[in-house]
């Protein structure tokens, strides 16, 4: 039997004396509710502002939408690139890191996602202006200032990081290439978020002044600032800061068609890193309805919480976000001294689970409190709060919807979500699976019998 | 502790998918005009006030037993964080039952196979299901110098998280199947360990700093040789010497009301019998550090970069204040000011990010600095991690590297208290080490003991990637190189 059947064996079995209880919410929409207020500057910068006395320090957060996806075509990498050089300063002359870290930051990053590129600092409360002028100095500058030699540095700097990220870690090639398969060799997420090498290596200075003077402007950007400051106070710090940023209108960008996908078969990867085989299912799909993503989301996570580390199996579910495409996908990972056909095996196991099996009550809450107990813990942190009030901006929600937003899992029945998820991963999205099997030679191991003499 | 990624998931995928158009009913603008070009001033000062804010108060008080129950009061959504902690770890393993301190301490979240009179009851849940189903998360951890089990979860079930924490170490889980899964299991994934996982790379660059046969050298996981013979018996008597609440802690976080929680560990764990008091190794110091430069080297073929940390034990630097090594620490490798990424990634673009700090351990301490540079650059990387250390011995930092580093630290300090994790991360590394760790003081290394510190024949380095480049490496910068074996 395999392993997957005794633990859920017993979920079932364990169905019925729970069955009846109701679902068994332990907050209120006060413990996830945020006071922030959100307003629009004429030069239309939306800034939302969260003060709490509580904190130690204020978080600043800037996001823009400048994401890989809206890369020009063959340009894999941009965004990333130009986010290296606005980051810690485009020139010598605007060392931000270096200035933000005399004042005592305590956090200093910058991100590229499909859809965004973000900067985030954490200073001691007494620094938020020099936080907010940061920020505005940042993209008031744009691209004007940047030097050829830190943009032949900061490329050398990516190819680095696209190391780290992308080859060097277990699962790594195989990840890239259903990347590929997933997107197809044209797409900006071909390569992951920080390119394809090709890409990287023909990108000009030129190609990244214009995209930051396209993107990185105070109409296509949201601001975030929460900590400790009189909320008095902040409007007189915006305007002499952000409030100053010229109004430029952001050239619309083209809308990206749902990108081609042809799933068929199985394909098997080599993977290097790794002793232990993986299967992963990806399904995707163009522009789903609401209900659907948000059940699809809740699905990932029923499928996480099946498997705690017990049997030494892992099982990772998640859904990806990148424009019109929207991608679910399951990974089963095994013990190395089982096939690549037991992972799969597996995991078709947990998707009838989820979508044929009556799911116990008992699990299905404690599933869900314990997505309201990780947005709770999620909340008590400045930088994780900023985070969550800009997942309600992005759907459209003012911050006072926080908690709405963040408390969908709730509305839906388990049969809801066994009912789509059916519908979507079973019977109408195709998939396609992915075979990771390991190529190092394995040493000799010990046998069961042999470690447990 | 294991979490479920729901909120990272919700984070990058956004919690599903609504359209992206900004929100209009929000409030008026604020800024009369925007402007219609931009005009660059200088960073503005500081503000001189700012509003002030309101720490958490730390409860402190002793059971009779001689637990210590310590409860940090945090306002805020309905969650609490419960550690139980005893400053003992894989350092008091038996000798010839490396690995005993791990299992005993994972089997208390399993099942109760037996009754008190050994007979067999029926198939239960286990304690990490139980929590679990209660939507709260349980974990533990084992550490050279700690021991701790915990719950993540809502403050209205506080009282029954605490009655199944003391549960399950006054009546310890001593499951015979669970034993043999987890003595299988580490004895797996000691013969998995590899020097692309952390924790080899953690056992590596702990065997550079401390040397290779000191106990902090070893995985706490244990030994294969050990773990092959090691019986249910010893891992019971080490369960035995560890549970006891003499010189343990529970620790409490989150929007707690103090004296209730007093009461239910009073309630919960008032009964629990303080028994013999607890065993407990004092490791001793590492030998001094080598007199020749040395490497010890890895191989992980496929790898794109190498990474390279290097390790000066502080046996020899007794007067050397904690915050002194962090502050060096701090100039030589933290950050985007400091020396190494100045020299690494500003002027070579080699690496993406070093770090320095210092390795602090209960009985040892060590300082640190690491980074990854491409590993068909491996000779180069490693020069530049050597001369930046002579540099900073012949050039101390100057007055404005110094106010950076002091920034930084207290930016790092003020950060202990930022969240529930953070106040408990904290609270466990004081219990790990015996004492509060002490705050950076921001005084300078003394130019003498500074000399001694960074003098190279001091240094070991740790390299893992492709061979042939670190061998390379190694040579062109005069290391002795030394293979690493872990088991």
């Amino acid at each position: 039997m395999s392993r997957a059947w005794v633990l859920l064996s017993f979920l079932v079995a364990s169905a019925s004396s729970a069955e009846a209880q109701d679902a068994q919410r332990k907050t209120q929409d006060a413990d996830l509710a945020l006071p922030a207020t959100r307003q629009v500057l004429n030069n239309g910068l939306v800034v939302i502002a969260a003060p709490d006395l509580r904190a130690d320090g204020v978080w600043v957060h800037m996001i823009f939408r400048a994401g890989a996806l809206y890369e020009p075509p063959g340009r894999s990498g941009l965004a990333h690139l130009a986010e290296h050089l606005l980051a810690t300063g485009s020139s010598s002359d605007t060392d931000y890191a270096r200035a933000a870290e005399a004042r005592g930051s305590w956090y200093f990053n910058a991100t590229t996602s499909a859809e965004t590129m973000s900067f985030e600092l954490g200073l001691p409360a007494v620094e938020l202006p020099f936080g907010l002028w940061m920020m505005a100095d940042r993209v008031g500058r744009g691209a004007e200032g940047f030097e050829p030699e830190v943009f032949r540095r900061e490329r050398e700097v990516v190819e680095v990081e696209r190391a780290l990220v992308h080859l060097d870690r277990p699962y790594a090639r195989p990840d890239l290439a259903i990347q590929r398969r997933v997107f197809g060799p044209d797409h900006p997420l071909t390569g992951g978020v920080i390119g394809h090498p090709e890409h990287l290596e023909s990108a000009e200075l030129e190609d990244v002044r214009d995209f930051v003077e396209s993107r990185i402007r105070a109409s296509n950007a949201v601001l975030i600032v929460l900590g400790r400051f009189e909320p008095e106070g902040l409007p007189a710090l915006l305007e002499t800061t952000v409030a100053r940023l010229p109004r430029r209108e952001v050239p619309p960008a083209a809308p990206r068609e749902p990108s081609a996908w042809q799933p068929k078969g199985a394909l098997a990867l080599d993977e290097r890193w790794s002793r232990q085989p993986r299967v992963s299912l990806v399904w995707k799909m163009p522009r789903p309805n609401r209900v659907t993503l948000d059940i699809l989301e809740l699905s990932a996570v029923l499928l996480g919480g099946f498997v705690d580390g017990a049997f030494g199996s892992r099982v990772h579910a998640g859904v990806l976000r990148a424009g019109a495409d929207v991608i679910f996908r399951l990974d089963v990972v095994l013990p190395y001294d089982k096939p690549v056909r037991a992972a799969q095996g597996e995991a078709e196991v947990f998707l009838r689970y989820l979508t044929a099996v009556d799911m116990p009550t008992h699990y299905y809450d404690a599933v869900r409190q314990r997505i309201d107990l990780e947005l709770m813990f999620a909340l008590d942190s400045l930088p994780q709060r900023g985070r969550l009030l800009w997942a309600a901006e992005r759907q459209g929600q003012p911050p006072e919807a926080l908690p709405a937003v963040l408390t969908r899992h709730w509305r839906w029945h388990r049969h809801d979500v066994q009912h789509t998820a059916w519908k979507t991963l079973i019977q109408s999205v195709p998939r396609l699976t992915f075979h990771a099997r390991p190529t190092r030679p394995r040493q000799p191991k010990l046998s069961w019998e042999d470690r447990n003499p | 502790m294991k979490v479920l990624p729901i909120a990272g998931l919700c984070l990058t995928a956004g919690c599903a998918g609504a359209p992206e158009a900004p929100s209009t009913s929000v409030a008026e603008p604020v800024v009369t005009a925007a402007p219609t070009h931009w005009e660059p001033v200088p960073a503005p000062a500081p503000l001189r006030t700012v509003p002030p804010r309101r720490l958490e108060a730390r409860h402190e008080r002793q059971l009779p037993n001689g637990l210590r129950v310590v409860v940090i009061a945090r306002p805020g959504a309905p969650v609490v964080s419960i550690r139980l902690a005893f400053p003992s770890g894989a350092l008091d393993d038996p000798s010839g039952d490396l690995g005993a301190t791990q299992i005993a301490v994972g089997l208390l979240g399993e099942v109760y196979e037996r009754d008190r009179s050994g007979k067999r009851l029926p198939a239960e849940d286990s304690l990490r299901r139980k929590i679990f189903e209660k939507g709260a998360s349980y974990g533990w951890s084992v550490s050279h110098d700690l021991s701790h089990v915990g719950i993540d979860g809502y403050v209205e079930d506080l009282s029954d998280y605490l009655e199944q924490l003391a549960r399950a170490v006054r009546l310890p889980r001593r499951s015979e199947q669970m034993f043999a899964a987890y003595r299988s299991s580490y004895i797996h994934e000691l013969e998995e360990l590899e020097p692309k996982d952390g924790p080899t790379w953690s056992a590596l660059v702990e065997r550079a700093a401390f040397g290779t046969r000191h106990p902090y050298a070893r995985a706490p996981l244990g030994r294969i040789s050990d773990l092959r013979e090691l019986s249910l018996e010893a891992v019971i008597d080490r369960q035995d010497s560890l549970l006891t609440p003499r010189e343990a802690t529970l620790l409490v976080v989150g929007a707690v009301d103090v004296a209730k929680t007093h009461r239910a560990a009073q309630r919960w764990l008032g009964a629990w019998r303080a028994g013999a008091p607890p065993r407990r190794r004092r490791a001793p110091t590492p030998a001094r550090p080598p007199r020749q430069p040395e490497a010890l080297f890895v191989s992980v073929p496929h790898a794109k970069l190498a990474k390279i940390c290097a390790a000066r034990r502080l046996g020899d630097l007794r007067r050397l204040e904690d915050g002194q090594v962090e502050l060096l620490a701090e100039v030589l490798a933290g950050g985007f000011g400091s020396r190494l990424f100045a020299r690494l990634r500003d002027t070579h673009g080699v690496s993406y990010a070093p770090t320095g700090r210092l390795l602090r351990r209960r009985y040892a301490r060590a300082m640190l600095i690491c980074t990854q540079v491409p590993a068909d650059r491996a000779t180069e990387g490693l020069r530049y991690m050597r001369e930046t250390l002579v540099d900073l011995r012949e050039r101390p930092p100057e007055p404005l590297e110094l106010e950076r580093a002091r920034a930084q630290l207290s930016a790092r300090a003020a950060g202990r208290a930022a969240s529930i994790p953070a106040l408990v991360g904290h609270a466990l590394e004081e219990i790990a080490l015996g004492r509060p760790p002490r705050l950076p003081s921001g005084e300078l290394v003394p130019i003498a003991l500074q000399a001694q510190l960074l003098e190279a024949r001091r240094w070991r380095f740790v390299l893992a990637g492709p061979i042939a480049p670190l061998k390379r490496a190694a040579r062109a910068n005069g290391l002795k190189p030394r293979r690493f074996a872990l088991r």
